[in-house]
């Protein structure tokens, strides 16, 4: 019995050894804030690589913000914003790509977004991005 | 019980003839020598740059099938290489086959 289970062991890391992920390079895409919301698609796996701007790259420093629907559209409820721009939500989660006049980038990119996500852009404000670009790979053995 | 263990090893690759497979990491620009009486041939490869993934490239950069006591240059650089936010100490994973030569 003892000998089954070591060989049960034996096989279980064998299967862990190539189990994990490993990616592929499939496709570059430039998604507008014109387009529809975009899903990840099952295997796949994204590289947001740049996030552009809109009208304006650097933003004043806040201290006071706002209740806004930036992406209403997309399901994303009222929230409060401190209006660092160039807006994306993953998940229905708002995050800025902006950078604020301190000369900070309030997020700092590659940003890896997995398989079933959903990310979606804004037209209704200047803080929208205008767009960004990602890497497609493929979830490969 | 004994075809269910010889199931399990075939399943485990533990009975295939004199072939083995297995992994090799080697770093960008350094070599490899295939040993004596066997061959290599490169089923697939990946680059890594200390990140927490690897990234398949074209197998095409690897010689269908190494020699004995041949070697293998790894290359310093490859096109996929660009997908890496940090192209120093890139290291190659391979995934080769030996075979034995009588």
């Amino acid at each position: 019995m003892k000998r089954y289970a070591y060989l049960l062991f034996i096989f279980g890391m064998h299967l862990y050894g190539f189990g994990q992920g490993n990616l592929q390079f499939n496709q570059v895409k430039i998604i507008s804030n014109i387009d529809p919301p975009q899903t990840v698609p099952a295997g796949k796996v994204w590289k947001i690589e740049s996030v552009f701007a809109n009208d304006q790259d650097v933003y004043p420093a806040s201290t006071s913000g706002s209740n806004q629907s930036f992406f209403a559209s997309c399901g994303v409820p009222t929230l409060w914003y401190f209006y660092y721009g160039r807006y994306l939500a993953i998940n229905n989660i708002p995050i800025s790509f902006g950078v604020h006049s301190a000369g900070e980038q309030l997020t700092h990119l590659p940003i890896w977004v997995p398989a079933g996500s959903t990310i979606c852009t804004c037209t209704n404000s200047s803080f929208c991005a205008r767009g960004y670009s990602a890497i497609e790979f493929n979830i490969v053995p | 019980m004994k075809f269910g263990l010889f199931l399990f090893l075939c399943l485990t690759g533990a009975v295939y003839g004199q072939d083995t497979t297995f992994v090799k990491s080697a770093y960008a620009g350094s070599s490899l020598t295939v040993p004596q009486k066997v061959t290599w041939h490169i089923e697939k490869a990946f680059i890594n740059n200390g990140d927490g993934y690897n990234l398949k490239i074209n197998p095409e950069v690897f010689k269908p099938i190494y020699k004995a006591g041949e070697k293998i240059q790894i290359p310093f650089y490859t096109a996929e290489m660009e997908l890496l936010n940090n192209q120093e100490g890139v290291f190659y994973f391979l995934y080769i086959k030996e075979s034995f030569v009588p």
